[in-house]
């Protein structure tokens, strides 16, 4: 049974007088535990899909059904707590809050979540530190970091409440190709050991070379849909 | 929240320049709130303290024809029997601590080339001292217990507008109790320097003997002034005074007994006024440091847009985001209204301990009859101090609800594109 399942969603933004469809009629069933990229050109509704996977967006029409549950009918609470346990997300320009160190920033999901008490957040960001490769520099801040070591605080960040779902939108676009592919590796690594459901949006062709499955929009709509 | 916190605190700390503004003008309008309430209760208890000492003293005992005809001084509807009401006054309550008779007239007062109108008192001087401080107010000679017949103590400032000096003779004119004027010559043995101007420039004391001689008082006293103790507080010292006010009047039925809180009504009245200038003050000036937080937050909000878009995107919701930034807006006011309280202390302590000079401040200004010219002491008012750092708090929480509630309201999506 699919993890999460799409069906006929349309989104569709004002600029004005104008409309701009992002999305039309997208149908797309996910399985847990995949490595899935979507991919196109810009403007093809990569973002908008991420955003409405993970409930910071609603579709203008259709229906978002996660592990059963239509997305569409919880409130505000039920969102949340959506956005807290289940559904993670990478940031392209990795957006870490400066004014915590990098342990304090990977723990911030735990405190947000209330679920743990401050030892245990401490011990499990140390966990995913290490498993970014990023010991020892729990104490640092961002401002003291490069680029492709922000993004693996990112990635723990995102991993560290043991999320079902990860979303990625274009997390190698600030990269150089070196640091690139080791942060493609990273999220494999963890994809394979944890069985966590990576969705990424992309332009990178890495990133689509280490995909198990591409779904290609264009113009909203999907294209292509290629298991490997 | 300890987290929430962490977050909060550092962000207030992020923009150093734009809270130090803030906090500073939070601090200074706090600060200048408690040191203006300071010396205006220190105003109030100087003038009336002064008002005791030197014009009207704890109560006044006199008849209510006297008190209808208060404005022209009359020699007329005084105490019958004054030596019996005094001991009536002395043994009905024991805050009453001494009693001294008085008679009041309209006097001219020349020195043979100027004339000037005085308010003269004819005062029993050994009981005058221990109800009033006029003899501590004679700045030169000495007042008339210590001096011989047919000497009077005048103010000052009297004295130097007519030109005289300490043994110079003046001839006094008033009418009588027969309704006729009668003048004779006085020798001036002593000059008073009091805090109230109006006693400088206009007032003239004469020893019971000669004012009989001169208007025929034939132990006619229009008023008896009576002392009462020491009390901590100006409100201490107003309810005392009406509460031996209350038993005089039960043990003096036929006399009016008049408490300082009626004696010093104008000034008292002016003095709600003043409370009321005082809140107008903390108003603007706080209104002025809510604007500075509205703004401080505001620019944190803005300069964290995407910020609230990955706190709202891990699960945040929007009364959280809410309380993050309320909470930034109460750590500045905090900081501020505490520092406030502190300056206010340390000014407080300053004037409460070395006290100013009111006349430094004023000039030689008379202030309608208000006893001013005095060293004035800032009082102390805890209760007050903490009104100051709860309303800075109020504040506070006020100005930075509102662009937390915009911080709040944002799309996630939008917040995340924001650049």
């Amino acid at each position: 049974m699919a993890i999460l399942h799409l069906e006929k969603i349309r989104k569709v933004y004002r600029k004005g007088e104008n409309e701009v469809v992002a999305l039309h009629a997208v149908d797309l069933d996910i399985e847990k535990g995949e490595y899935l990229a979507v991919v196109g050109p810009s403007g093809s509704g990569k973002t908008t899909l991420l955003n409405i996977l993970g409930c910071l967006d609603v579709p203008t029409s259709g229906r978002v059904v996660y592990e059963g549950r239509e997305l569409r009918a919880l409130g505000e609470k039920e969102l949340s707590i959506y956005r807290k346990e289940h559904v993670s997300f990478i940031f392209q320009s990795y957006n870490l809050i400066p004014v915590l160190t990098v342990a304090e920033n990977v723990e911030l999901p735990l405190v947000i979540e209330r679920k743990r008490n401050g030892q245990e957040a401490r011990s499990k960001a140390k966990e995913l530190l290490a498993a970014v490769g990023l010991s020892g520099m729990e104490n640092r801040y961002p401002r003291e970091l490069s680029g492709g070591q922000e993004q693996r605080v990112a990635i723990a960040r995102a991993l560290v409440k043991d999320p079902i779902v990860v979303l990625a939108d274009e997390p190698t676009a600030n990269l150089d190709s070196h640091t690139a592919e080791e942060i493609v590796e990273l999220m494999k690594r963890i994809n394979a050991e944890r069985k966590t459901t990576f969705i990424f949006s992309t332009h990178d062709r890495l990133v689509m070379d280490h995909a198990r499955r591409i779904v290609t929009l264009r113009d909203g709509a999907i294209t292509g849909d290629e298991r490997r | 929240m300890g987290t929430l916190f962490k977050i909060a605190a550092r962000n207030v700390l992020r923009n150093k320049r734009r809270t130090a503004i803030t906090g500073i003008v939070m601090m200074f309008g706090i600060g200048l709130y408690i040191y203006a309430d300071s010396i205006l209760k220190g105003m109030d208890r100087m003038t009336i303290d002064n008002m005791v000492r030197y014009t009207e003293s704890f109560l006044k005992v006199r008849t209510p024809e006297y008190v209808d005809n208060l404005q022209g001084n009359p020699l007329d509807h005084g105490i019958p029997d004054p030596e019996g009401v005094i001991r009536k006054i002395l043994a009905a309550d024991p805050a009453v601590k001494a009693a001294a008779p008085r008679t009041r007239f309209v006097a001219r007062l020349s020195n043979y080339e100027d004339e000037i109108p005085v308010l003269a008192t004819a005062v029993d001087p050994v009981r005058d001292r221990e109800v009033f401080r006029l003899p501590d107010a004679v700045v030169e000679g000495s007042w008339l217990d210590a001096a011989g017949p047919r000497d009077i103590v005048i103010g000052a400032d009297l004295a130097r507008e007519l030109g005289v000096g300490l043994g110079d003779y003046l001839l006094v004119s008033a009418s009588t109790v027969y309704e006729n004027v009668n003048a004779d010559e006085y020798r001036v043995a002593g000059l008073l320097a009091t805090p109230d101007p109006g006693l400088n420039k206009s007032a003239l004391f004469m020893a019971w003997a000669d004012a009989d001689a001169l208007l025929g008082l034939d132990g006619l006293v229009t008023e008896i002034a009576v002392a009462g103790g020491s009390y901590p507080s100006l409100n201490a010292l107003l309810d005392g005074s009406d509460r031996a006010a209350e038993s005089l009047g039960r043990a003096l039925p036929s006399l009016r007994i008049d408490p300082i809180r009626y004696l010093a009504r104008d000034y008292l009245a002016m003095r709600e006024m003043k409370g009321k200038f005082s809140s107008v003050i903390i108003l603007i000036v706080l209104a002025i440091a809510g604007v500075g937080i509205v703004n401080t937050i505001l620019m944190a909000v803005y300069a964290r847009i995407r910020e609230i878009g990955v706190l709202r995107a891990y699960g945040m919701t929007a009364k959280e985001i809410k309380r993050l930034f309320t909470l930034e807006g109460l750590i500045v006011g905090a900081v501020g209204s505490l520092a406030g309280v502190l300056l206010g202390i340390g000014i407080v302590a300053l004037t409460a301990t070395y006290g100013l000079s009111f006349e430094s401040i004023v000039g030689d200004v008379d202030m309608g009859g208000i006893p001013i010219m005095d060293r004035l002491y800032g009082e102390w008012n805890f209760g007050n101090m903490a009104f100051g750092f709860l309303f800075g708090m109020f504040v506070s929480f006020i100005s930075a609800r509102i662009p937390a509630k915009r911080a709040s309201k944002m799309q996630v999506t939008d917040a995340l594109r924001f650049v």
